[in-house]
């Protein structure tokens, strides 16, 4: 039910559950990862469970097995990936121990994201602090501000005032990281916050010592028609005209019909930002997709998962193409693991971030992207724990970005091959 | 600015648009290739079908969970095999009724679990089942378990038929009605033990009847007898008695003596006589009334046989009577072998597992009608000429039988005569 790199660096022992009983999952996913990666003592614990789950039971179930005092990370998850094991049905659960003999984790949580997420992230950072031996931060932090409402779509913590706060004094390690959606109908999340369970929290992980993080976006959208279009009016997170016309009625002409509007979120169609050169050939890399997580009731406007547009800003509506996503994760898995070989490192421990969105249910396709990296880390026996979030955090264009709709693959590797 | 120099720059900037529109060109073409709204609206159908398929399997699997729901929580088996009687789908009970295992199970021919007979039964009704295409219900379908138990089976089972309407196998609901049926059986048998015991009582009561009745007829034709007799006496004491009359009173005597004799016997069955039960052993009881009976049966040619069971246990009987019951059996047999080739008695004793002692006394005469079974423990009945018996002595037999808390019946053998069957208790613990 797991597997386990038991490197010099790093002992990693991953293992799941899918079962509803919280404190039988907690326990039972921990069992697993202590025996499949022969773990003696975690230094530190990812766990992901289901939005179905009461976290603190869950929780109570992990330390039964690995002691009160190891600090514990994740949150809750719309579904589990390890290495064995894939599912968004039910009520999945996955949990990382992670013994590091030269790799020191940092851990610090705080609340009241909902109320000033720049601020959260500035604290955030200040708690944790920096120091030169500093690889990488991991940013987990509650997506759900105010969850759907029959007939509208939810309010989200946005990832932009957030990392605004963290990037306060510039950005000395790379910042990875995601937003958590418990289930598909977008109801509160809960966080693992080191030692106790929250909500509308950010916990963040500072890696640091002997170990160096890889990461990759693997994307999957292209430009529709490659337009561009002007924002004439946006309020908050609710784009109403774009070129001075009715946004939701733009869209309508696209598909040909009104039943888009029933998507929450839109399927197939994203905002897209190009931080490339205008007319050059569409490099993934160089955009940011913003999901359109419903439609005003009335068709007054679209509600965008992230609040960080703004009239006068050029966009682009994005197709998302299901086998162009394959493709990228594909090309990016085989590119990062080949990096780290070439590089002359090891890799030791993966964790794929992916976008809830991306699920063979979601995107209405009959395979499962995710399969892919599993298959990938599987490969080469890299101990695997993921999770399906609402928004994936990545370094893109020299800066940390809130992603939409993307994987985010991150993995720590050591010294020698 | 002279005008060469603006065309210069007039040139360069239409070079420049030219080269952004060449890119631009690129651009859209790059992007119409792969993407567009034509593609969108694809996409979107091929999603909107993908969606409806997967609501369709989605309510498919719901269905099939709750068809699979079902039938695991049927108590009777269900089973889908093929043409061949191959076993293809089955619940949990099918498993449970032959006793395999679900890997063993599958694939598994008809012919493993059942045997040749019925495999050859069976066959016959599935041909009828495919050929007319109605359903069938069996009653008695045998099988062997895996442990090597027989099982019954009712079975209800009908065609199946494939998309295009050819047959291709059979399903069906397997009940298992062993316990049942045994059940049945024992109630058979205790309904006609039932039976026999009410018979035995109305026999009983019939007997306690007649025996008071032939207690107060007894004494009352008794008196008048003596009287009759004494007369008689006096009469034929008479000197000047013509011969005739003197040969009338000798008729009158000989049947005077014959009353007397079946009143003697009335008497003896309605006599309430003190019973002496005390422990005894049936072989020297036996031994005793053979040897009383050797010379008359070695005067008859009648060879006994003898077989004891040598540990019999010792049993409460009153001697006196059960010495009458066999020496009644034993003069029964003596007469129905009379003119027989072979005159064998056989007489043996044994012990019953329930404890009761046995006594078997067999000989070779003609047997007992099979009318005759029933009634030959009736009072007054008699397969013997008129004036050679009473019609007493097996009802006596029987009701002393009784009286011992014991059982008394009677079978025709397979060397052609009868066989008389005596079981006492057993001595009580």
């Amino acid at each position: 039910m797991g597997l386990a790199l038991n490197g010099v660096n790093m002992r990693v022992g991953v293992g799941w559950c899918n079962e509803k009983e919280a404190l039988s999952s907690g326990k039972k996913a921990a069992l697993r990862a202590i025996e499949n990666g022969n773990i003696q003592r975690p230094d530190l614990v990812f766990a992901f469970c289901s939005g179905r789950h009461d976290h603190g039971v869950f929780l109570d179930g992990l330390r039964s097995v690995v002691g009160p005092e190891i600090p514990v990370v994740g949150g809750s998850a719309v579904g589990v990936i390890t290495n064995d094991f894939l599912s968004y049905r039910g009520c999945p659960a996955g949990v990382a121990l992670i013994q590091a003999n030269e790799t020191r984790f940092r851990v610090s949580a705080v609340g009241d994201l909902d109320k000033d997420a720049r601020a959260a992230g500035r604290r955030l950072v200040e708690s944790l602090g920096v120091d030169e031996e500093d690889k990488l931060l991991l940013v987990l932090y509650d997506s759900i501000k105010i969850p759907q409402k029959s007939g509208s779509p939810p309010e989200l913590n946005a990832s932009s005032p957030l990392l605004e706060g963290i990037g306060e004094e510039g950005w000395p390690v790379p910042v990875i990281g995601a937003g958590f959606v418990g289930d598909f109908q977008f109801r509160r999340t809960r966080q693992f916050c080191g030692a106790y369970v929250s909500d509308q929290s950010v916990v963040g992980v500072m890696v640091g010592g002997g170990c160096t993080p890889y990461y990759r976006i693997m994307h999957g959208c292209m430009p529709l028609d490659g337009l561009y279009h002007t924002i004439t009016r946006m309020e908050d997170d609710t784009i109403y005209e774009v070129d001075g016309s009715p946004v939701v009625e733009a869209i309508d002409g696209l598909y040909g019909h009104k039943e888009w509007r029933e998507e929450k979120p839109v399927s197939l169609l994203t905002i897209g930002m190009n931080h490339g050169k205008r007319f050059e050939r569409p490099r993934e890399g160089h955009y940011v997709n913003r999901l359109i997580t419903g439609v005003l009731p009335g068709g007054q406007g679209i509600r965008i998962f992230e609040p960080d547009l703004e009239t006068g800003q050029e966009i682009q509506f994005m197709l998302r193409d299901s086998l162009r996503m394959l493709e990228s994760t594909n090309t990016n898995c085989a590119e990062l693991l080949a990096q780290i070989e070439e590089e002359g490192r090891k890799p030791l421990f993966g964790m794929y971030l992916d976008c809830a969105g991306r699920t063979g249910e979601q995107s209405n396709v009959l395979f499962e992207e995710a399969l892919e990296v599993q298959r990938a880390l599987n490969r080469r026996d890299i101990p695997l724990i993921g999770f399906y979030s609402g928004v994936e955090i990545a370094p893109l264009l020299g800066r940390p970005r809130g992603l939409d709709w993307t994987g985010v693959l991150v993995v720590l590797a050591g010294e020698g091959s | 600015m002279t005008e060469d120099s603006n065309r210069s720059h007039e040139y360069a900037r239409l070079e420049r648009r030219l080269k952004e529109c060449e890119a631009e060109v690129q651009y859209y073409k790059g992007i119409a290739a792969v993407s567009g709204k034509r593609h969108l609206r694809e996409l979107d159908q091929l999603s909107r079908l993908i969606a409806e398929q997967r609501r369709a399997e989605a309510a498919l699997r719901k269905s099939e969970e709750k068809y699979r729901s079902i039938l695991e929580s049927m108590e009777e088996g269900y089973f889908e095999v093929d043409l061949e009687g191959n076993m293809v789908f089955f619940n949990d009970s099918v498993c449970r009724i032959l006793e395999y295992s679900r890997e063993e199970l599958a694939g598994m021919n008809n012919r493993r679990y059942a045997s040749a007979d019925t495999s050859k039964k069976m066959f016959r009704i599935f041909n009828e089942i495919y050929r007319t295409g109605n359903p069938a219900k069996i009653t008695d379908y045998e099988v062997i378990t895996k442990k090597g138990d027989t099982k019954i089976l009712e079975l209800s089972t009908s065609l199946m038929k494939g998309a295009g309407n050819e047959p291709t196998g059979f399903r069906g609901v397997a009940r298992d009605v062993t316990e049942r049926r045994r059940t049945e059986q024992a109630l058979v048998s205790a309904s006609k033990e039932l039976e026999q015991t009410k018979d035995m009582l109305v026999h009983s009561e019939k007997l306690a009847a007649l025996g008071r009745v032939t207690a107060g007829v007894a004494h009352e034709i008794l008196n008048p007898l003596n009287i009759i007799s004494m007369r008689l006496q006096l009469l034929g004491m008479a000197k000047d008695l013509p011969e005739e009359a003197q040969a009338a009173l000798r008729v009158c005597r000989d049947q005077m003596g014959r009353i007397l004799e079946i009143t003697k016997d009335l008497g003896q069955f309605s006599r309430i006589t003190q019973k002496h039960f005390v422990p005894s052993d049936l072989n020297k009881m036996v031994e005793g009334v053979l040897n009383l009976s050797s010379p008359h049966l070695k005067q008859e040619g009648i060879k006994p046989r003898v077989e004891y069971r040598p540990d019999l246990p010792r049993v409460s009987m009153d001697i006196d009577r059960m010495n009458q019951v066999i020496l009644n059996v034993f003069s029964n047999a003596t007469a129905a072998m009379k003119g027989r080739k072979t005159k064998e008695l056989r007489v043996s004793t044994g012990l019953n597992p329930d404890g009761s002692v046995r006594l078997v006394i067999s000989d070779t005469g003609t047997g007992i009608a099979e009318d005759d079974l029933g009634s030959i423990f009736d009072p007054f009945f008699t397969t013997k000429a008129p004036g050679q018996g009473t019609g007493l002595g097996l009802f006596i037999s029987y009701s002393i039988v009784q009286e011992h808390g014991g059982k008394m019946w009677a079978e025709n053998n397979s060397r052609g005569g009868a066989s008389f069957f005596i079981e006492l208790p057993g001595p009580e613990r």
